[in-house]
């Protein structure tokens, strides 16, 4: 078990940065699913924002919009000055102003609809669109009572009564409300980022210093034979990696806690170990191709991990990837394991069967398949150029 | 002295080929895959009709009815595919994630969304704001009618006006997609790399931490000024490294990065200069080994980026509500904001503001890390 | 005669318990290639670096050039060169570029410049490699490029720490030449080893220092004469009774016998006709003895009588 120790002795020397690296991304991964509810439903949707309307109007009407806007979002006070306005915006303490300019009702009651009202909004913002249909619905309903002969207070009083009458009912097919906790999913779902960043980073560089040309020439003329020893480099690295799983997993019980006990995090368990095969099985690739020095390394392990992550849905849903990216995604292995994760948690169209499950599963472990044969094809290879 | 160190500087680095290649090949790559994964973000996807379920009841009126075959038919502005059905099959198509939602249409309009399809909240929201419009119009259209028959022509004539009264106030007339900022926060993840960078340089330069810092501790010339070269070299090819990652986004992958091509070097000058001063800083203080430093830093590095909104669109935002300072002196947030507000801002103060953030953050770095090195004895090597 | 280049006085350091240098004192002249002997771990590098300010110290006083030598010496440092034990130098510049850097730092000028690397190349014999990256070049050819960056740009004093460790005997040779050489262009030279033949070889005068401390300083003679031994006579001879040895050791000038392993080892202090004395003693005894070698103390000799060990481990 010579090398086997010396692998061991070398991650001893190695703890202080692998520390660092589990500290930061433990911190990193606790903080993005603790807010994960409020970042993914940061979309288009109903919920009530901050907003500020600025009253230059002063009017009944500008009042009655007001106190519309107010029942359904959150309003907060801004100065009308340009700097206050774009202060707010800029820091993003509202989402969208409204601004009732001088003479609004009048022109309202005159039928004008050119620039009625204006608003400043968060470029391109998904909310800022909902913010305006909203108003232009409202402002709508109050043009069709006017033209209907009846003074404004009465439209406004009548629009505000039929726009009060719920309409949306939400229904819940699954699991209640109540009981539904969706932070375990997003725990897992970041998870392969992680897990790449962490063995790369981790992982390589006790395999560098284990696989170093002279090193290596040395243990070839030794008495070992190179089966054993690659052997013992590979019980190694799946040491190491189920000390990382199971750091990982334990800090999911922990900020996760009794939400974490449920049927599905069998599975979840299940889809992450073999992803961390694969990502264990590309790291020992990756060192058996060319050793580096330490900040390639790190840029290697960014450009694998943030890449696969964007492009498989790690960080943006892939129900807001196009078609020939998920198509393209499919030969990544987080891919797989991202839609293992949207199935068990709901979050795809895609209803859980065990069937499909396996399957994404065992295309994940034949990607790791895949890698080892790299390694033993790469290490082949080497060795004849001798 | 200054110019000599400084030539060697760059020429070092310039022949540093694998370091360069992955600075440069890391930003490309990642630009490159943003630039296919947001692809459609940006553009805003061909508009794919939503699926619904509509439950008539038997007091439908018929323009409601008209207005919803108008929208569910074929062709360019078709917004619904709608799937006629009774309420018991709607439920079940709606469990079954077969459609978006369920409109019920009688008297009132209403909808039913199912619970579980988080995944699907912009269809949710349209079908929302759909059913509100059309629940809305419909009881002003008959309310208003009833109590002025009349008025009827006015008010239709009022429904069918287009609504184009609420202006949006620009303050750089220009839109910005959500996309872009994740272009803005790789370019700021890729000054803040230049970390790396300064580490190694300023372990090449102190006695305590290499054989070449002892070889030149022992020549005659001031060593704030050699080192103060080999960091205005660093710099300087992070600069060159991160224009022409960002050169081949504006030009290659089209990405919108503003009109003002100047003040976007400028600011990634300025956040070439944080990055490696950062570095620089890390690698004066401690003894520990250079693998150890450029571990932290590339780890500081990601925890900037993860705040600045790298990872996760909102995490800036969430910062801004709950430490604002925070967002004031993270130089992936500074670097990020500088190029935000140019895309979107006509007045440069907020962009200045930004960018004297940097390069304050870069002096204390610098000042602070020349002010360790002036220690030129140690008491072991 | 003039003041020394290198005056050391009571120079005290300590790393934490470990006293490094301990009230180490030390002179060396104008001129001079001054040898710093001593075993691994005795202070050796200590010493240089505490010499150029790298490392602080204790206790005491260091004089380079009749002025105290400071961080910030500037003047002085411009007329040392430092060859390191380690190799420095960079990997991503060429052997020319690599000299022209180190030397740049010294010296301002571009011609001079150009003509001092182009000379420190051929001094070293790296003509034909200038334009090699040094990863190509091999262990020998590595330590030469090393001591052309310490030397470039002509220096007054060369301290050298180990430059032979690890290298073959050809370039050993050509270094050892090559510093010589130096020495005769007027260079002072402070040279570190842990190889007595060595410093033997081109020393002009030598100090021997131990846990810190200088043991012993002289011209390799003087040093030779600090000690009983003069003359060391090895025999082999298969039967030798305690009586014999007892009788050999009341021999004229000898005052050691040693006898083990049919190996018969003769000490003998001054005077001539040791050998010969030894070997008539021998044939009266009638004891047929093999092979005799008879040999002049060696630095190591000098070495292992002032501490009592050998001066490689």
């Amino acid at each position: 078990m010579q090398v086997f120790k010396a692998f061991y002795l070398i991650l001893k020397k190695h703890m202080k940065p692998l520390f660092i690296y589990t500290g930061a991304y433990a911190f990193m991964l606790l903080l993005i699913t603790q807010t994960a509810e409020d970042n993914m439903n940061s979309y288009f949707e109903s919920t009530s924002l901050d907003i500020s309307v600025i009253d230059r109007d002063r009017s009944q009407a500008a009042e009655a919009l007001t106190e519309y806007l107010d029942s359904r979002h959150n309003l907060i006070e801004i100065e009308d000055t340009k700097k206050d306005i774009q202060d707010h915006i800029y820091y993003r303490y509202v989402k969208y102003i409204l601004i009732i300019p001088e003479g609004f009702e009048n022109n309202l009651m005159q039928g004008k609809t050119e620039d009625l009202l204006q608003h400043v909004q968060i470029p391109g913002s998904s909310q800022g669109r909902f913010l305006n249909n909203q108003i232009e619905n409202y402002i709508k309903q109050v043009q069709i009572y006017l033209a209907g002969g009846q003074d404004i207070a009465a439209a406004m009083e009548a629009v505000q009564k039929t726009l009060a009458d719920p309409l949306v009912e939400t229904l819940y097919f699954g699991d209640k409300k109540e009981s539904r906790n969706d932070t375990v999913f997003y725990f897992f779902q970041y998870l392969p980022y992680i897990y790449i960043l962490l063995l790369v980073c981790g992982l390589a560089p006790i395999l560098f210093a284990l696989n170093k040309k002279e090193i290596q020439e040395r243990t070839l003329c030794s008495s070992m034979n190179l089966m054993q020893k690659n052997v013992q480099i590979l019980l190694g690295s799946v040491c190491y990696s189920i000390l990382i799983y199971i750091v990982f997993a334990a800090l999911g019980f922990l900020i996760i806690g009794k939400d974490m006990i449920r049927a599905e995090t069998v599975y979840l368990l299940l889809n992450s170990a073999v992803f961390l095969i694969f990502a264990a099985a590309m790291t020992i690739f990756l060192c058996t191709l060319s050793p580096v020095n330490d900040s390639v390394l790190n840029f290697i392990a960014n450009t694998v991990g943030l890449g696969m992550s964007f492009l498989c849905g790690v960080f943006v849903p892939q129900s807001l990837l196009s078609k020939p990216v998920l198509a393209a995604a499919k030969f990544l292995p987080a891919y797989w394991y991202i839609k293992n994760n949207n199935m068990l948690a709901g979050f795809s169209e895609e209803p859980f069967s065990r069937e499909s499950f396996f399957t994404a599963v065992g295309i994940q472990a034949l990607f790791a398949a895949a890698m080892f044969t790299g390694v033993l094809a790469v290490s082949k290879l080497k060795r004849q150029r001798r | 002295m200054f110019l000599h160190c400084f030539g060697y500087g760059i020429k070092n680095l310039l022949r540093s080929r694998d370091y360069l290649f992955w600075s440069l090949g890391f930003s490309i790559i990642l630009a490159t895959l943003f630039h296919v994964a947001f692809g459609d973000l940006s553009k805003g996807e061909g508009f794919i009709p939503i699926p619904t379920a509509v439950v008539l009841e038997e007091s439908c009126p018929q323009p409601l009815k008209d207005v919803l075959d108008t929208l569910g038919e074929p062709g360019d502005g078709q917004l619904l595919e709608i799937q006629y059905a009774s309420q018991e099959e709607a439920e079940s198509l709606l469990k079954g994630k077969k459609v978006s939602g369920i409109l019920f249409v009688g008297e009132n309009v209403s909808l039913s969304v199912s619970g579980d399809m988080t995944y699907d909240k912009l269809n949710q929201s349209i079908l929302q704001s759909l059913a509100e419009s059309l629940h809305g119009s419909y009881e002003a259209v008959s309310e208003a009618a009833a109590r002025s028959p009349e008025k009827l022509p006015q008010i239709l004539a009022a429904l069918q006006k287009d609504a184009a009264h609420n202006q949006e106030i620009n303050y750089a007339g220009r839109n910005l997609d959500e996309g872009l900022t994740y272009f803005f926060n790789l370019i700021a993840m890729t000054c803040l790399t230049g970390s790396t960078a300064g580490a190694v340089t300023a372990a090449a330069s102190q006695a305590n931490l290499s054989e070449l810092g002892k070889r030149k501790s022992v020549t005659p010339g001031k060593k704030q000024v050699r080192i103060l070269a080999e960091v205005a070299a660093t710099i300087l090819m992070q600069f060159f490294a991160v224009s022409i990652s960002v050169v081949y986004m504006w030009a290659v992958l089209g990405v919108d990065l503003g009109s003002s091509a100047g003040y976007v070097l400028l600011t990634v000058l300025a956040g070439s200069m944080a990055g490696v001063s950062g570095g620089f800083f890390a690698g004066c203080i401690g003894k520990s080994s250079i693998h150890v430093k450029i571990g932290v830093l590339m780890a500081i590095t990601m925890l900037c980026s993860f705040f600045s909104g790298l990872m996760v669109g909102g995490m800036k935002l969430l910062v801004q509500r709950y430490a604002p300072w925070f967002n004031r002196i993270n130089p992936a947030a500074l670097i990020s904001d500088s190029l935000y507000s140019l895309a979107v801002y006509e007045s440069h103060t907020r962009f200045f503001q930004c960018i004297g953030g940097l390069f304050i953050i870069s002096a204390l770095f610098i000042l602070a890390g020349a002010a360790m090195v002036r220690r030129q004895r140690y008491a072991s090597l | 005669m003039s003041q020394p280049i290198v005056k050391i006085e009571n120079v005290v350091k300590r790393y934490r318990e470990l006293v490094a240098l301990d009230h180490f004192n030390l002179q060396i002249e104008e001129g001079e290639i001054f040898g710093l002997l001593g075993p691994n771990g005795s202070g050796k590098t200590t010493t240089i670096n505490c010499i150029l300010s790298l490392l602080t110290y204790d206790k005491g006083s260091i004089q380079v050039f009749g002025k105290e030598m400071r961080p910030d010496s500037y003047e002085s440092k411009r007329q040392i060169g430092v060859i390191m034990q380690n190799v420095a130098v960079f990997d991503e510049l060429t052997v020319y570029e690599n000299i022209d850097y180190f030397c740049g730092l010294y010296i301002r000028d571009k011609k001079t410049r150009r003509q001092y690397v182009e000379e420190a190349v051929e001094f070293v014999g790296l003509q034909d490699f200038s334009r090699f990256y040094p990863k190509k070049l091999s262990g020998g050819l590595l330590r030469r490029l090393n001591i052309a960056c310490g030397i470039a740009h002509k220096p007054r004093l060369i301290i050298m720490d180990e430059p032979t460790v690890a290298v073959d005997p050809q370039s050993r040779n050509k270094i050892l030449e090559g510093i010589e050489d130096l020495n005769k262009q007027g260079a002072t030279i402070i040279y570190t080893t842990h190889y007595m033949e060595e410093a033997e070889q081109i020393c002009s005068r030598i100090a021997i220092m131990d846990k810190g401390r200088n043991l012993a300083l002289g011209t390799k003679e003087e040093l030779k004469q600090m000690i009983k031994k003069s003359e060391g006579i090895s025999i082999e001879i298969l039967n030798l009774e305690e009586r014999h040895i007892a009788e050999l050791r009341a021999l004229k000038h000898v005052y050691e016998v040693r006898y083990a392993n049919h190996h018969l080892e003769v000490l003998c202090s001054g005077g001539a006709h040791n050998l010969s004395r030894v070997l008539e003693y021998l044939q009266k005894e009638e004891l047929p003895f093999g092979r005799v070698y008879s040999e002049l103390p060696t630095l190591n000799d000098v070495f292992l009588e002032i501490t009592g060990k050998e001066l490689r481990d």
